[in-house]
């Protein structure tokens, strides 16, 4: 909570109140470069596609940083020596269940096998909530879940369709809902930093004020409550208490510690039924977010699970999840490389953008790891092996990043977390079906 | 809920997948424990309860079974402000979206609970200022204005206002906090914000079903307030009415001909449209064919207006099924529609005299377009953009209207492209997977059913032929019943149990909030017979729900049961 690097609320506050904002701030920077520049925040980001990758377009053919970027990894160019490929990672906890999509976004990012069958919702912590749980209280957010299309509620094949509706989960019966709008999650996000020129210190603190007293009000309604109550019963009102901790602890920070001093939100982003442009909005919504230090973990799914999205401004004409289903055919091949060279270049955007903030002696993105992946390789036989998998950042010097590595035949694609969570500082001994933690420097 | 496949055994229904669907012909017994009906679904499936036989009645005893807590879902909470508050603005449509409803799936988490706060903030505001400066109507929720020192208004308007919220009676003791903080500061500002804390209480936003002091095992009945709640929210998917609270607050509501009376008055009350526009829309998925997006150069005909035309026809069809008191049962072949003219003209209907704007009810007697199977909403939202697909068609009917939908395909296995097989029709092509024996036994359940539709085309016109090859559209059921065309075939899935079952499934589910399981068997047995009794209709549907020992008891915790 004491971080050096940050400036007071109220002082931010007076600063924009007096018009001043920026030089002020750019001022405050300076006085604390030093102090901030020894410990730059570390963040994940996990950016999900859907439908899987037709890996014959994406895969390098040589390893090592003197690769040659394939057609769909093409957008990488202007960031090639951040990013780190890993090929022949598997994932093959996530098969056994009806659905081999909804199996592949549920076992993405917690590398177990997800349960869900019988209509139950039991299925793990994923590595984005570990890392979250590790720095839990040193932002307003303790992780964002975000998603740039509205997931398919109906034909989950029986199991609950919330295991592909989320790629984050709290623990094993708690999927955190996402934001499919960019303008809420920018609201969301930022309705306490952009402060509008007739909200005064006052004015807000008061409100504040009035919202903790809400959360105390009905907390203790949720305690009596829970006194007349059974086991099912409470647990399911366990959901509601933490929800109101969650609100109740950003509300105390918001009046204490300023937001990320050099935090600039901007103008909100219009509200819009373009999906392109949705997307592109929501990736602007988490570089800001790590910049301004308002969470460290964001999940982000650019296409709703087993996506039937017709990419018409790539001049697709079939849906994505039927283009998936190639069956070989030289047309649908075209297809999904236009699709998957299109999803790079949105990560490519998101790494580019955090490249280009500067932070300490570098910029945001070498604190950072981005993690690029789907629920499966190949779309057409559900493939759980080869993942499609990038790394972009170099998450503060334990990434050696610039190539093309192949992990030795049989590495679970858990490796590759365990390898990520060492460089938060985390000493776990497994994750998941880990055999080991994969080197990202070697 | 009930975790019962341990991963060993898991096994045999992987092997089961392996060679097809043949568990799935023969209806599990689902009068025996959850188990066997769990084996039957081949795929690990939440195992509806199929097979039930005919004219059995539940015992006096059965289980009631329970549900947790229940949350109010997004229509819900959506329609319940507009009852309570006369507000209009439906905040829920920008909540995350719930996939279920049944209760334990209903999840709250950090990001839902801030909607709330923030939707009831919005929404006291906007009702505060319309109540102070128009003096028109009933007041929703200003029946006094608080000021200055008079405390004993805001106290009034909360109670009155918690009463309504918490859709029981309240006393002074339970809102103590509530009155503190209204008179905490400014009366006007603290007021309201006692007022948004009602609307963000476990008290308002979980149906509460509390089971009675003493042994929580056991079964009882519903409180008359749990009853009135679990009523309104089934047919109205909202708050109950003042009527309904003067029956619970009188005591009488269980009375089985005040439960009737309550039936009909509620069915024909324009609240219980959410029959169609809630219930309806999450079983049938007919707003899914708003995000349908047809190829522009094959089908530049079809317009978002078009679409939505389309989404509004099932809504509006559904609706008249319940207005008009028909059996449910004749959403398969009703001889009418919904439409508007251009809808009418896509169709090929006579178009004389429809509006361009609004749809009404069009006659389709004689025609070969009728009932659910010819409406755009599902012939459009299951085909790919460019071409039907029998498979997608077949599936939704097998799942939707029949429970019995089959697993996908395993791993490495998939259709061959047309280019493959050299096929000249989708028949064909279908025909030659088939061969393969993990491919047949699902697809011998679906396939024909989506063949049998092939008349209907991407976008949901008739047409005689597909690239100059004529449409056959006859097939053979699994039990070897022959039909030609989608008349046929819903005469076929009329008489057909499993649809009867498979609706008598999708309203308990939506009525008790959790997935019938073993005891409830014979329920769904009794709620099938009346759906496909000559004559019966949707308010004797109900009639059977709600007299029902599940609707009207209540069991406890059973030690160590989780949900």
């Amino acid at each position: 909570m004491n971080r050096p690097w940050r400036i007071a609320r109220r002082t931010f506050l007076r600063g924009t109140a007096a018009s001043m904002a920026l030089p002020l701030l750019d001022q405050m920077w300076s006085s604390d470069r030093e102090a901030y520049a020894a410990t730059p925040p570390l963040r994940f980001a996990a950016v999900y596609v859907p439908n899987g990758i037709l890996m014959q377009r994406f895969t390098p053919a040589t390893t090592g940083s003197n690769y040659a970027l394939t057609p769909s990894l093409r957008p990488l160019e202007p960031i090639k020596s951040e990013v780190l490929v890993v090929s022949d990672l598997h994932n093959r906890v996530a098969g056994e269940l009806p659905n081999l999509h909804l199996a592949g976004v549920a076992s993405f990012l917690t590398a177990q096998f997800p349960n869900g069958r019988d209509g139950v919702i039991n299925n793990h912590t994923t590595v984005d909530q570990v890392i979250a749980q590790s720095v839990r209280g040193q932002t307003r957010f303790n992780s964002l879940e975000l998603a740039a299309e509205a997931g398919g509620i109906e034909g989950c094949d029986g199991i609950p369709c919330v295991y592909g509706l989320t790629l984050a989960w709290a623990n094993s019966r708690t999927p955190l809902k996402v934001e499919v709008n960019a303008q809420s999650a920018f609201n969301r996000i930022f309705s306490d930093v952009s402060t509008g020129p007739n909200v005064g210190d006052g004015e807000l603190e008061q409100r504040t004020k009035l919202r903790t007293s809400v959360l105390d009000v009905v907390r203790s309604d949720a305690d009596r409550l829970r006194a007349r109550l059974g086991t099912a019963d409470r647990l399911k009102l366990e959901e509601y208490f933490s929800s109101v901790r969650e609100l109740e602890t950003r509300l105390m920070q918001a009046t204490g510690a300023g937001t990320g001093q050099m935090c600039k939100p901007g103008a909100v982003p219009a509200k819009t039924l373009d999906y392109r442009a949705n997307a592109k909005a929501m990736l602007d919504v988490i570089a800001l977010a790590f910049q301004c230090d308002i969470t460290r973990v964001v999940t982000f799914m650019l296409g709703a699970w087993e996506s039937s999205y017709v990419f018409d401004f790539l001049s697709v004409r079939a849906d994505h999840h039927g283009v998936s289903h190639h069956g070989g055919d030289s047309g649908n091949w075209r297809d999904l490389e236009a699709i998957n060279t299109w999803e790079v270049s949105q990560f490519a955007y998101l790494a580019e953008k955090l490249k280009n903030m500067k932070e300490g002696d570098g910029s945001v993105l070498d604190h950072s790891a981005l993690l690029f992946g789907s629920d499966v390789s190949d779309g057409d036989s559900h493939s759980y092996e080869n993942m499609p998998t990038l790394v972009a950042g170099r998450l503060g010097g334990a990434i050696n990043s610039g190539r093309h590595i192949r992990a030795p035949e049989g590495t679970p694609a858990a490796n590759l977390l365990l390898g990520l969570m060492r460089g938060y500082g985390l000493t776990d001994a497994r994750f998941g079906n880990s055999t080991a933690a994969l080197n990202l420097k070697a | 809920m009930h975790h019962r496949l341990s991963r060993p055994a898991f096994v045999p229904v992987l092997l089961a997948l392996m060679v097809g669907c043949q568990g799935r012909v023969s209806a599990p017994d689902g009068a025996e424990s959850g188990d066997s009906a769990i084996a039957g679904a081949g795929g690990g499936e939440p195992g509806p309860l199929l097979g039930i036989p005919e004219g059995q009645t539940c015992a006096a005893n059965v289980d009631p079974g329970r549900t947790v807590l229940r949350r109010l879902t997004a229509d819900e909470y959506d329609n319940t402000l507009r009852d309570l508050l006369g507000d209009a603005s439906t905040p829920g449509r920008g909540f995350p979206a719930d996939d279920q409803s049944a209760a334990d799936q209903l999840i709250l988490t950090g990001l839902l609970f801030e909607k709330y706060e923030t939707a009831a903030s919005t929404v006291v505001d906007a009702v505060w200022q319309r109540e102070m400066t128009s003096s028109k109507t009933e007041p929703h929720l200003l029946i006094c204005k608080p000021s200055g020192g008079d405390t004993a208004c805001a106290r009034r308007l909360i109670k009155t206002f918690a009463r309504k919220a918490f859709r029981r009676p309240v006393d002074d003791a339970e809102l103590a906090a509530y009155y503190k903080l209204a008179e905490s500061g400014d009366i006007v500002a603290g007021t309201k914000a006692a007022v948004r804390a009602l609307l963000t209480s476990p008290f308002f936003l979980f149906r509460i079903e509390v089971p009675s002091a003493g042994d929580a095992s056991k079964v009882s009945p519903l409180s008359p307030h749990e009853l009135a709640t679990r009523l309104s929210y089934a047919l109205w998917a909202s708050t109950p009415d003042a009527r309904l609270d003067q029956l619970a607050d009188s005591g009488t509501l269980a009375k089985s001909d005040v439960l009737q009376t309550e039936i009909r008055r509620m069915l024909a009350d324009p609240k219980a449209e959410a029959l169609a526009t809630s219930f309806s829309a999450r079983w049938l998925g007919f707003r899914e064919v708003l995000s349908s997006r047809p190829d522009a150069q094959m089908f530049p005909e079809v317009t978002p207006a078009l679409l939505a035309s389309m989404a509004l026809e099932t809504e509006r069809f559904m609706r008249e099924l319940i207005v008009q008191d028909r059996p449910l049962i004749d959403l398969l072949d009703a001889e009418f529609t919904f439409a508007d003219a251009g809808l009418a003209q896509h169709y090929g209907l006579p178009t004389a005299g429809l509006s361009e704007q609004a749809l009404t009810r069009v006659d389709v007697a004689g025609q070969a377009r009728r009932g659910i199977l010819g409406h755009g909403s599902f012939l459009v939202s299951t085909s790919p953009p460019t071409r039907t697909s029998p498979v997608k068609r077949g599936k939704w009917v097998a799942g939707r209207l029949l429970c019995s939908a089959p697993p996908p395909p395993p791993p490495g296995e998939d259709i061959p492209s047309e280019a493959a097989t050299q096929a000249k029709t989708e028949r064909e092509r279908l025909a030659i997977h088939r061969v393969k024996p993990q491919c047949a036994g699902c697809h011998e359940l679906i396939d024909p059913i989506g063949l049998g539709l092939d008349r209907y085309d991407p976008v949901g016109k008739f047409r005689d032929e597909v690239k100059g090859q004529p449409i056959d559209d006859s097939g053979v059921m699994p039990d070897g019943t022959a039909f030609k065309g989608p008349n046929e075939l819903a005469t076929l899935l009329r008489k057909d149990r499993r649809f009867a079952e498979c609706t008598a499934h999708h309203l308990l589910t939506w009525t008790l909030g959790r997935v019938p399981q073993g005891a409830d068997g014979c329920l769904v047995g009794e709620v099938a017979d009346t759906l496909v009794k000559p004559g019966a209709g949707i308010s004797e549907l109900w009639s059977t729900i709600v007299k029902s020992r599940a609707f009207t008891h209540r069991r406890g915790d059973v030690q160590g049961e989780t949900p």
